[in-house]
């Protein structure tokens, strides 16, 4: 019989929601620069899973970088080819 | 009539013509939101803004924020009346939440201290010009003598300390060494300030001995 490799599961360290931490973090594509940190340099919305920010503040933040984006705040899309 | 809810508007104005173009176009646009809504709170402008990404061929546009009361008919009033502007490059009317009152004030008082320091700046701009332009020569003049009796000295007198740091390490003998080091710049010339040197070493050495 095949010996089974023991597979070390990585325990990863979950972030806390920047969100729920400082409550006077306002989620409003009016303040589009703080919306910029939760987009990565393609200009897509970066996930949850990496970003750390909880289910509830990462609805409001997806549907305000959409508001920002349509107001030429926020990119849709960057190109970083030359 | 259905319960009146609070709106808000964000229009980006095509900035391309003269500025009082704008500011009519503003005010109309301002005046229809009065027309159709319960009630007008009030607006902010943003001013001009760069695009991250062309809008109809512009790079940039002017932004207002418009605040109101309404029932739910009133966007859609109003979107079409905005539709037909060609003015409008863009707009979107959301709901607003509950500190967008907060929000607007805040706003204002912003704008209305940047328009005082603008005020003050122009006003001291005025009054400094002639002092300035008489002071300028006179440090021209002054700085470069200053550098060359600065760059001329602290070569000795960093080998002095760095040999003393070497020899032991004693605080107080540091300290009588900057008492002495201002009369060096005076003596431009190289050799005396190496012998003044090679003295100040042996008093400190002595100072370290006893």
């Amino acid at each position: 019989m095949a010996k089974k490799k023991a597979k070390k599961k990585a325990i990863r360290k979950l972030k806390p929601c920047p969100f729920c931490l400082d409550p006077t973090l306002e989620i409003d594509y009016k303040n589009y620069e703080l919306l910029r940190k939760f987009v990565n340099d393609r200009g897509k919305i970066i996930a949850r899973r990496n970003s750390g920010v909880c289910a509830k503040h990462q609805r409001r933040l997806a549907r305000e970088i959409k508001r920002a984006r349509f107001l030429g705040l926020i990119p849709y899309i960057v190109y970083t080819y030359r | 009539m259905g319960k009146s809810q609070l709106y808000e508007i964000v229009v980006i104005f095509d900035p391309h013509g003269e500025e009082s173009d704008l500011k009519r176009e503003t005010d109309v646009v301002q005046s229809l939101i009065e027309k159709h809504s319960e009630e007008f709170i009030g607006r902010t402008d943003w001013g001009m803004i760069d695009f991250v990404y062309p809008i109809r061929k512009r790079t940039s546009g002017y932004y207002v924020y418009y605040l109101f009361k309404g029932s739910k008919d009133t966007p859609a009033l109003i979107s079409s009346a905005l539709k037909m502007d060609e003015k409008v490059l863009r707009y979107l009317i959301v709901r607003a939440k509950s500190n967008a009152v907060e929000y607007l004030k805040r706003k204002q008082q912003e704008a209305e201290q940047v328009v005082r320091t603008e005020e003050i700046s122009e006003e001291v701009e005025v009054t400094e010009e002639a002092p300035l332009e008489a002071e300028k020569p006179t440090e021209a003049e002054e700085l470069p003598a200053e550098e060359t009796v600065a760059e001329a000295a602290p070569t000795t007198e960093e080998a002095t300390t760095h040999e003393e740091a070497v020899v032991e390490e004693t605080p107080p003998t540091e300290k009588e060494t900057p008492a002495e080091e201002p009369e060096k710049p005076s003596e431009p010339e190289k050799p005396e300030t190496e012998e003044k040197n090679e003295k100040t070493n042996e008093s400190n050495e002595k100072t370290t001995a006893e």
